[in-house]
């Protein structure tokens, strides 16, 4: 007590530069932070409730809404199908290689979107081999439905194999081990340990291929204008009637995109911060 | 690829028990070794930190593929040379590393009965059982990350226990954990393997903690087991100053810096041109001056040495005593100290003077440092 009494002076020459400079950090990361919101800010400010009743309302104006909402869940579907045992393979070092394969899957995050919708029309395009098969199939990569789930499968792989690797590497090979000792067989084993420690990754990857899928753009202008989904509707509607008719499609958007995300991000948080807790108290 | 392929077992194998032949490549060194442990036997390897000791454990387990040997456990090849390995799940090796490896996602209850198949009344009797039996009974409902680090543990043994293994693999599981704690757990792991007759293998770097545990234990020392012994004659033979070290000698000193007690009772020459194993824990304090001591019933060397300091430890006093410095072929090293304690009775010796310290039966190495004779 009286030590505290006696020695405040250098107490305050020393927390004083400190203080400053948090201060500093802390009003130039709120600064930041709403440089980054300022988009949605501006939205808001910007829409108004009657345009988007007339434009929402108008017939037919939600049908892009569920070309979007299809084609994204059917690409997610493929990603989850295809790309789970790719991350989980990347992830245990099973495959030769494994650097090459990592850079493979980074290339189509690399690549602008734009480019990536060009080179699809020549490996997929009604004019290639793989259009031709696709053919005998009745299907076609060329403005179709189907072209759109492409396009937003190549658009949103990166984020979801990535982010799926990260989520089984973070599990360890040693509960799988001890799974497996007290006489689990692999898929028994992935099923009880393996995917529910990493379900909140998974589901934080899965949400944000969602977004990248809702909003995939630049390889879908390419290969599949038509059907419309909500993007090709934004563009649309700026190209043909300006900004105020293309706000009220960029809202539902955003609305349809953002929630899952959040909802994910803010899930595999705490079971991260849980985690991390638990692993402070594995040391004995 | 299936593991009938690898054939039934050999000559070698002991009914129920376990027997091991491995060779596993690591970056440094290649770990080898072959070694046997009867149905309901003890065993421990034991060595320094990085000696490949957790490497053997590991490939008995299966987590470390061999690169040639053959491991087989009560008849049935669990590896062998040319890639068969029997999947983890079917090798019944009840592993406990020193990280318990809970589940953290399950409650401590979800975690014991983990390899009990049925969601039954008898598999929470059985839970039930092997918690109280673990004194962890009021845990059921935790999750692993509320408890601690002793808690933990008790949870992994009991996992272990409601588990079907024919070998127990112990993998320092006790580092950590107080003494009281580890005699209690240790306890309960060997009653559980005595119970099934099934073998025991502990690995640890505590020669202690092998002694108490195990019957019979392997020196390792970078890859290669170099003696196995019964606990206690290994201590009191190690086959070469190599061994000797890692088993706690400090100092080896020349034949020639010891007398005999009675004056010639070692015949002359038998320890010519050797070296002594000094161990600390077979030090005693002579009692008096070599000169005017009974003759000893048995015949014993003794090495005189400085004291350098009497300081308490547990209950005694001990002396340390700085030997070799009088030794006439040592002049180059400044020789070591030992403690030993003073036994009651004895007048507590005056630092500088001059003490003789009784060694009973040491070990002695030729020149290549083998053991001698």
């Amino acid at each position: 007590m009286s030590s505290r009494v006696d020695r405040p002076a250098p107490r305050l020459v020393l927390t004083r530069p400190i203080r400053l400079s948090a201060v500093a950090a802390i009003a130039a990361g709120v600064v930041v932070w709403l440089a980054l919101l300022g988009p949605l800010g501006a939205l808001l400010a910007h829409i108004s409730p009657a345009a988007t009743r007339a434009s929402l309302g108008a017939p037919g104006a939600l049908s892009p809404l569920f070309v979007s909402l299809e084609a994204s869940a059917l690409a997610l579907g493929v990603l989850v199908v295809a790309g789970t045992p790719l991350a989980w393979l990347m992830a245990r070092d099973r495959l030769p290689a494994p650097r090459l394969f990592e850079a493979g899957v980074l290339v189509p995050l690399l690549m602008p979107p734009l480019v990536i919708g060009l080179l699809l029309v020549f490996m997929v395009g009604p004019a290639t081999p793989l259009g031709g098969a696709l053919a005998h199939l009745h299907l076609s990569a060329s403005n179709t439905f189907f072209a759109l789930v492409v396009a937003e499968v190549y658009e949103s792989a990166p984020y979801y194999v990535l982010g799926a690797q990260s989520a089984f590497a973070a599990v360890g090979t040693e509960l799988e081990e001890n799974a497996a000792l007290l006489g689990d067989s692999r898929a028994r084993s992935f099923r009880r340990v393996t995917l529910p420690l990493a379900a909140p990754g998974l589901a934080m990857s899965l949400a944000t291929a969602w977004a990248r899928a809702m909003g995939a753009f630049g390889a879908v202008i390419v290969i599949a204008y038509h059907p419309y989904g909500l993007p090709m509707q934004i563009w649309v509607s700026l190209q043909e009637s300006g900004l105020a008719s293309a706000l009220p499609f960029a809202l539902l958007l955003i609305v349809v995109a953002l929630p899952l995300p959040l909802v994910a991000y803010l899930w595999s948080a705490r079971a991260r911060s849980a985690r991390i807790e638990a692993r402070h108290l594995a040391v004995p | 690829m299936s593991h009938s392929t690898a054939g039934t077992a050999g000559a070698g194998d002991t009914a129920g028990g376990l027997s091991a032949s491995i060779v596993v490549r690591r970056r440094s060194f290649d770990v080898r070794a072959a070694f046997d442990v009867p149905a309901g036997g003890r065993f421990a390897l034991f060595g320094p930190s990085g000696s490949g000791k957790t490497t053997m454990l590991e490939a008995i387990a299966g987590t470390v593929p061999i690169e040639s040997g053959r491991i087989s456990l009560a008849g049935r090849v669990l590896s062998e040379r040319g890639g068969s390995e029997l999947p983890l799940a079917e090798r019944r090796v009840g592993l406990l590393r020193q990280s318990p490896g809970l589940f953290p996602h399950m409650s401590v209850a979800a975690n014991i009965g983990y390899s009990l198949r049925s969601r039954g009344a008898d598999t929470r009797a059985k839970v039930a059982e092997l918690a109280s039996r673990l004194g962890i009974e009021g845990l059921l409902g935790a999750r692993p990350a509320a408890l601690s680090g002793g808690q933990r543990q008790r949870v992994a043994i009991a996992r272990l226990l409601a588990s079907s293994f024919e070998v127990l693999l112990l993998d320092e599981p006790f580092t950590g954990l107080d003494a009281a704690l580890r005699r209690e757990l240790a306890g309960v792991l060997e009653e559980a393997a005595a119970l099934r007759d099934a073998p025991a293998l502990l690995v640890t770097h505590d020669l202690a903690e092998a002694q108490s545990f195990a019957e019979r234990i392997g020196v390792i020392d970078a890859g290669r087991l170099l003696q196995v012994g019964e606990s206690r004659e290994l201590v009191r033979r190690p086959a070469s100053t190599r061994v000797a070290s890692l088993l706690g000698y400090v100092a080896f000193l020349p034949a020639d810096a010891l007398a005999c007690r009675p004056p010639g009772a070692t015949p002359e020459g038998t320890l010519r041109g050797r070296s002594v194993g000094i161990h600390p824990d077979a030090l005693y304090m002579a009692a008096g001056p070599p000169a005017t001591r009974a003759p000893h019933a048995e015949p014993s060397t003794i090495v005189e040495g400085v004291v350098t300091g009497v300081r308490p430890r547990g209950p005694a006093l001990h002396v340390e005593v700085l030997l070799g410095a009088r030794a006439p072929r040592s002049s180059s090293r400044d020789g070591v100290v030992v403690a030993t304690p003073v036994p009651p009775g004895l007048a507590v010796p005056e630092p500088g003077s001059t003490v003789a310290l009784e060694l009973r039966d040491p070990p002695s190495f030729d020149s290549s440092g083998h053991a001698a004779g």
